[in-house]
């Protein structure tokens, strides 16, 4: 849970009783007042393992937060179990109201016959105007550059990619953006590249084709296309249209990468009972933290709500009942690599324009080739897929060329582990 | 390729595509497209043509045979003990691990598998612990060291310290690497040292000149006068530092011709006197210096003089050629003790070129009982003494030290320990490890009192404590509990102490680590 080591190190020491005062616990709260600089007011949901403290620190979860739940797992007898102060419980009863509001928005927007103010009808036409728009100058620009040739693009630089992709923010489209954006490191990436690049280019053209005829699609591919263009959907409207799935969901690991003024965190769950796939993707603002707080390697027994779409991946966790350790025993999977194919191209006859998926498979034994310098993970049937370029020493020590079972995400061309399976014990990757 | 692939790299001005057929179920979508956009076209046919691609995406078989790593013959330790040893392994506890990995393999237990890519990488960073951590590898560290070249040192290491010498010595001796070499030939001087003569004496031309400075020091093992034809050889090597090596290995050698030419040569230049009157008796040593220097000697290839040195030419290489004379011999020949040798110097002009000409020669013929007398020598010299430098005894009381005994050692130092930790920390720093139990509780005793006294003094001078990591790591299992006590580092945790409070707090944590591992690995 900790951001870094330094914070680890702080949270132990301050997991000792004299750095406390008035602290308590409840069913599912556990509070304390730390002296620091001032006096920090610190509180943990224990359903989440969110941390709330009012110190300044940038760092999320603080140090306070780590000193405190460590305090109560090593030594739980030091927090009694008492009526919660009055800073808990006015917390509390912002967060009720807080809740309750939410709740009747979802519940007014879930009600069938409530139709959008006009005000709203307006907003949403103009938006419409504005893409439609954007998608227009966008298809010419790539029509420009097929007509004058991808070679071209070896010595531009990615500024025009980033121009493009400004363009598209300015035409209410993020989606095509960041598309637009993560192809900008293509030209002069291997000796294939322009093949790639154009590819991907034709991927983005399928897109605005299908939004050009958007309304010929079916309701769930309709909803797809328009996120990947951008529209975000309302919490209300994941909570009412979004398929919901209760399980003990093992939390397989996490991609983190630096987005604009932040952090993007990708973790994929994986449900222990229907072998379900699930895709949590949050954002954590400079010096804040992720909404939800997902251990990895832990199993949560949850429930989640799927965004609506032809083949539902990305979700989000609606409600913890329990946090564990991950039980030993197999995670669901395949045990194939034709089976996990066959299913990625299910999932793409769905859904053309996905570009991640979850590769769960059992008894695999990583190998490395030595001349290559490329390590693949083997299937029973002793075919491979490549890992992704990087060091896998941790993996391959793991396994001593026994077999395993690993998870790992596929993108098309290569894995990307995430976590392995070995003697009982889930190792994150 | 296909062609609109060509066409869209070149560009679809230069070069129309002709066909934009693929040869899969994508045709028939792209066949349904209007013809009057080129560009469009062949963007949705690439678009198409890569999710078909995707979809049909199936994986291969590799040529490649994945190694399987032989099962392990004893267990990994606890994973309370890889956690002391991964803290260890960082830079600032570094000190601790060799003993770490020691007491795991005497404890016939190795690393777990989730430590090895972080050790393997230790390892080819910090070459001196790769010794005692190659017998906690495993069979699953040696297997995976095989796949990345960092860790090729894991398959070429070689024992020096082991009993026998491996079946295959003589192919490690004509392929192996310049270390594997070196062992080899060591360990062959141990069990055939007329053999690994022969071994040197065929390749010794083609050899490079730091391969036989390496080589040629193999002879230091098992040294005997047979050795002498081959070494007066390597005397006349191109490389100097061949050359030097050869000359103090043949003076090592009491029957040579180079050792007889310098006995004969210095025993004309010291002279000792009994001189008597009434009330006492003393004994005297002169040197004569000769008047100029000896053309045998510039053929010795003696040091360079250094810059700093304010001597004669004469005196420099009358030093440098008593220094390669077996200290015994002056016992014999005057049949006086050491103590009396010593003594002899006393208010001699020449005293210092005498002492250090000793100390040299102690240490290259491993004179054990001169060690002591001249130790006590260099800590009572005054600092008046118009030819002393501190520097001398700061190069040569450690050297002396580390090849006493260490009750030897301990009684050196153990006076000192009430004065100004800055006199005994360069000495502590050469201390064997461990030490003894009421050595260690008095070196903690006198660190304590001097922290104490010293602990609010603005202009503290830290320079002592570099003995804390030393002390950490040499002190006793049994003074363990007293140095993890010995400050209320609470106390010291203000903004005036800040810097002695980082130190202490890292050597009690270092005392906690070596306490939690003593009582996993005992």
């Amino acid at each position: 849970m900790a951001p870094d080591a330094s914070s680890a190190s702080a949270g132990k020491k301050l997991a000792d009783a004299k750095h406390w005062q008035n602290l308590g616990q409840s069913s599912n709260l556990l509070w304390g007042e730390c002296q620091g600089s001032a006096l920090y007011q610190t509180r943990v949901d224990l359903a989440t393992f969110t941390i709330h403290c009012s110190c300044p620190s940038r760092k999320q979860p603080c140090k306070h937060g780590l000193g405190l739940l460590l305090l109560a797992a090593t030594k739980p007898e030091l927090i009694p179990t008492v009526e919660p102060p009055e800073w808990i419980s006015s917390w509390l009863a912002r967060r009720e109201a807080a809740s309750k509001g939410k709740e009747t928005r979802k519940s007014k927007a879930s009600q069938p016959g409530s139709e959008p103010t006009r005000a709203q009808k307006i907003n949403a036409e103009k938006r419409q105007a504005q893409v439609q728009q954007g998608l227009e100058r966008l298809d010419l620009w790539l029509n420009d550059l097929v007509r004058n040739g991808l070679s071209q693009l070896e010595t531009q630089g990615e500024k025009i990619w980033e121009k493009q992709a400004a363009q598209m923010v300015d035409a209410q489209a993020p989606g095509i953006a960041a598309r637009l954006r993560s192809m900008a490191s293509i030209p002069n990436s291997g000796s294939d590249w322009p093949e790639r690049l154009l590819y991907r280019m034709g991927q983005l053209t399928l897109l605005t084709q299908a939004y050009k005829h958007i309304n010929e699609l079916d309701s769930a591919l309709q909803d797809d296309v328009r996120q990947l263009i951008g529209w975000s959907l309302k919490e209300e409207e994941i909570t009412a249209r979004g398929e919901r799935v209760s399980d003990d969901w093992l939390v397989l690991g996490h991609f983190t990468e630096l987005a604009a003024h932040g952090r993007s965190q990708r973790t994929w769950l994986l449900g222990t009972g229907t072998g379900r796939a699930a895709l949590v993707e949050q954002f954590a603002p400079n010096g804040g933290h992720y909404p939800q707080n997902l251990p990895a390697g832990a199993c949560l027994k949850a429930g989640l709500i799927y965004w609506p779409g032809a083949a539902p991946l990305r979700a989000r966790v609606e409600a913890i009942h329990h946090t564990y350790k991950h039980r030993s025993g197999q995670f669901p999977g395949v045990n194939t690599y034709e089976k996990f194919l066959a299913e990625v191209s299910a999932m793409l006859a769905r859904h053309p324009w996905r570009e991640r998926f979850l590769c769960a498979i059992h008894n695999v034994i990583p190998i490395y080739d030595t001349q290559l310098q490329q390590c693949s993970i083997r299937d029973q049937d002793s075919y491979c897929l490549p890992l992704v370029q990087g060091e896998h020493w941790y993996l391959l020590a793991l396994s001593g060329g026994h077999a395993l079972d690993f998870v790992g995400e596929w993108d098309g061309e290569a894995l990307r582990p995430l976590g392995a399976l070995s003697n009982d014990t889930y190792y994150l990757l | 390729m296909h062609t609109f692939v060509t066409s869209a790299i070149v560009g679809t001005g230069q070069q129309c595509p002709e066909t934009l057929t693929t040869g899969t179920p994508v045709d028939g979508l792209v066949e349904r497209l209007s013809a009057d956009d080129i560009e469009r076209n062949v963007l949705l046919a690439a678009g198409a043509w890569s999710v078909y691609r995707q979809a049909g995406y199936s994986a291969q078989r590799l040529a490649v045979e994945a190694g399987i790593a032989a099962d392990e013959s004893i267990p990994a330790c606890s994973a309370r003990v890889a956690d002391l040893i991964e803290k260890m392994q960082k830079e600032e506890n570094a000190n601790l691990l060799p003993e770490a990995l020691e007491r795991l393999h005497k404890a016939r237990q190795r690393l777990p598998y989730t430590l090895l890519p972080e050790m393997l990488n230790y390892g080819s960073k910090k070459k001196e612990i790769r010794a005692a951590l190659i017998p906690v590898l495993g069979e699953r560290g040696c297997w995976l060291s095989r796949y990345n070249s960092q860790w090729s040192w894991v398959a070429q290491f070689l024992n020096k310290h082991c009993d026998t010498l491996p079946t295959d010595a003589e192919s490690i001796w004509q392929e192996g690497t310049l270390g594997q070499r070196t062992v080899i030939l060591h360990l062959q001087r141990v069990a055939d040292a007329a053999l690994a003569r022969e071994w040197l004496t065929d390749v010794w031309k083609k050899e490079r000149a730091e391969a036989r400075q390496e080589l040629l020091n193999t002879f230091d093992t098992e040294l005997s006068a047979e050795d002498e034809a081959f070494l007066e050889i390597a005397r006349n090597d191109r490389s100097e530092h061949v050359q030097r090596i050869a000359r103090s290995l043949l003076a090592r050698i009491p029957t040579s011709a180079l050792t007889r030419r310098l006995v004969t040569q210095v025993d004309t230049m010291i002279s000792y006197s009994l001189e008597k009157s009434i009330f006492s008796k003393k004994t005297k040593l002169i040197v004569h210096i000769p008047a100029t220097v000896d053309p045998e000697w510039e053929r010795l290839n003696l040091e360079e003089k250094p810059a700093w040195v304010q001597t004669s030419d004469e005196r420099w290489h009358l030093q440098q050629v008593i220094a390669l004379v077996a200290p015994q011999h002056w016992e014999e020949r005057f049949a006086a003790s050491v103590d009396d040798l010593l003594a002899a110097t006393h208010d001699q002009d020449e005293q210092l070129l005498l002492v250090k000409a000793w100390t040299d020669a102690a240490l290259l013929h491993n004179a054990q009982h001169w060690y002591v007398p001249l130790c006590k020598w260099w800590l009572n010299l005054r600092a008046n003494n118009r030819s002393y430098t501190s520097r001398d005894r700061q190069a040569i009381m450690p050297q002396l030290l580390q090849h006493m005994a260490l009750s030897e050692a301990e009684d050196i130092i153990l006076p000192l320990l009430g004065s100004d930790v800055n006199n005994w920390a360069s000495l502590f720093l050469s201390l064997p490890t461990p030490c003894s139990h009421e050595f260690g509780l008095r070196s903690l005793n006198a660190l304590k009192r001097y922290v104490d006294v010293h602990k609010n003094d603005p202009y503290y001078d830290y320079n002592w404590a570099r003995v804390l990591p030393h002390m950490a790591k040499v002190l006793p299992p049994t003074c363990l509990e007293r140095a993890s006590t010995l400050w209320q580092l609470s106390d010291l945790d203000t903004w005036a102490n800040q810097q002695l409070y980082t130190m202490l707090t890292l050597f009690t944590k270092q005392i906690e680590l070596r306490k939690n591992l003593l009582e996993e690995l005992g």
